[in-house]
């Protein structure tokens, strides 16, 4: 192989990729305003934690079955809601982006849209429980889901019956033509909303200190 | 194609490398072409957040850079400590690879398979260890080419697989590298066979 064919294969080997995971980000740079992105559509309808009139907001795309979600779930959110939502500067927004990564993360996350139709609070307890436990199969996820909203206050067997007959299916496609709209490759995906503007797209489980940061808290 | 077999491989790759890199231009080069192999696999899971918020934007300096950091294994969050190191030990062969191919071009011309194999574990090393995420769209394209999308729920280290098999890759390129310069000299001394 002669120089110039090798780096031309070199070149094109690096193009490729490199290509594969800057598919991840949609824009490249500039600002968009937020009621002009695909995020802003049902956003104000989404399950959400933090003062409605915080300056800062997070919106986060997320799969029930990620292991990156997890890892976010598990060792970002907890610091992100002491030191961001609960401190008044940021409103964290949860949005699926079922892939499924695994089978059961389709079942749980209509599961997740059923509960919050019936009670927010039991929503985010559900949410925590999928990514806590986190061993499911496509077998047991929703018996199991059954099981754990037995014991709140919200109607087990209906949410569980309601998932498996489709009837949160059309909310389920919404999150995920959203996060499509707005160029979701891969979760987790977060857009970072500073006042009325998206700043920036964040991709996978970066640190509380990332977010905190990119948006000037 | 020769594989690697037995000691005396390891030996001649562990000395090839060691007297390409006793050359400060050429060791210079292994170590800003390993920082910019990381610095790529890092940051290229985040280009609008590299370009809106480090790059570009209005925030103070120290703020830039902790979110630059912040994206790094063992700084940051996103990479388990068994990514990150894998991370850190890819970018290392990235750079030394760089160095044996660009000592290889200046001094001979390089061959098909040491080329091919420096390129395939170039891009996959940037594939696997930049993707953080799950299911990135073009991996899954790619896959689906081959009727494998499903492929990826069934990885059992959630796509660390994919640096691993870089690793191997650019290992196996350096070697192929080292063992092209068998019974040679590099820099005047003898390479050995």
């Amino acid at each position: 192989m002669d120089r110039r064919r090798f780096m031309a294969s070199v070149a094109a080997a690096g193009a490729v990729g490199v290509t594969g995971c800057l598919g991840g980000n949609n824009d490249e740079g500039d600002t968009v305003p937020l009621d002009s992105h695909p995020i802003s559509d049902g956003l104000e309808e989404q399950p959400s934690l933090g003062a409605s009139d915080a300056p800062t907001a997070v919106v986060a795309f997320e799969d029930p079955s990620c292991h990156s979600c997890h890892s976010f779930e598990t060792n970002v959110l907890p610091t992100m809601r002491e030191e961001m939502i609960e401190m008044g500067d940021t409103r964290f927004y949860y949005r699926l982006f079922t892939q499924p990564v695994q089978p059961w993360g389709t079942d749980a996350s209509k599961a997740l849209e059923a509960t919050y139709a019936s009670d927010e609070d039991v929503f985010w307890e559900l949410k925590s429980f999928y990514y806590d436990e986190f061993d499911f199969t496509t077998d047991d996820v929703l018996p199991r889901t059954r099981e754990f909203l037995g014991d709140t206050s919200v109607d087990a067997d209906g949410i569980v019956e309601s998932a498996r007959n489709g009837e949160y299916d059309d909310e389920v496609d919404s999150d995920m033509s959203v996060g499509e709209r707005a160029g979701v490759r891969g979760t987790p995906t977060f857009f970072l909303v500073d006042g009325d503007e998206v700043v920036a797209q964040v991709v996978g489980p970066q640190s509380t200190s990332v977010f905190r940061n990119a948006l000037g808290l | 194609m020769r594989l690697p077999t037995n000691t005396d491989d390891a030996r001649l790759v562990a000395r090839t490398v060691r007297l390409v890199n006793s050359s400060p231009a050429y060791a210079a080069l292994s170590a800003v072409t390993g920082f910019v192999g990381l610095n790529l696999f890092v940051v290229s899971q985040n280009i609008n957040l590299f370009i809106n918020v480090v790059v570009s934007g209005t925030l103070a300096l120290d703020a830039r850079l902790a979110v630059l950091f912040g994206l790094y294994p063992f700084v940051g969050t996103a990479f388990t400590a068994t990514e990150g190191v894998v991370l850190l030990v890819v970018a290392a062969f990235f750079g030394v690879n760089l160095s044996m191919l660009t000592y290889q071009l200046r001094e001979n011309r390089v061959s098909l398979r040491e080329g091919s194999g420096s390129a395939a574990g170039m891009a996959l090393g940037v594939l696997g260890a930049g993707c953080a995420a799950c299911g990135t769209a073009v991996l899954a394209g790619i896959l689906s080419l081959f009727g494998a999308a499903g492929v990826l729920t069934l990885l059992p280290f959630n796509g660390l697989e994919f640096s691993l098999v870089a690793l191997v890759l650019l290992a196996l390129s350096v070697y192929w590298l080292a063992d092209g310069m068998r019974g040679g000299e590099v820099r005047g001394c003898p390479v050995g066979y």
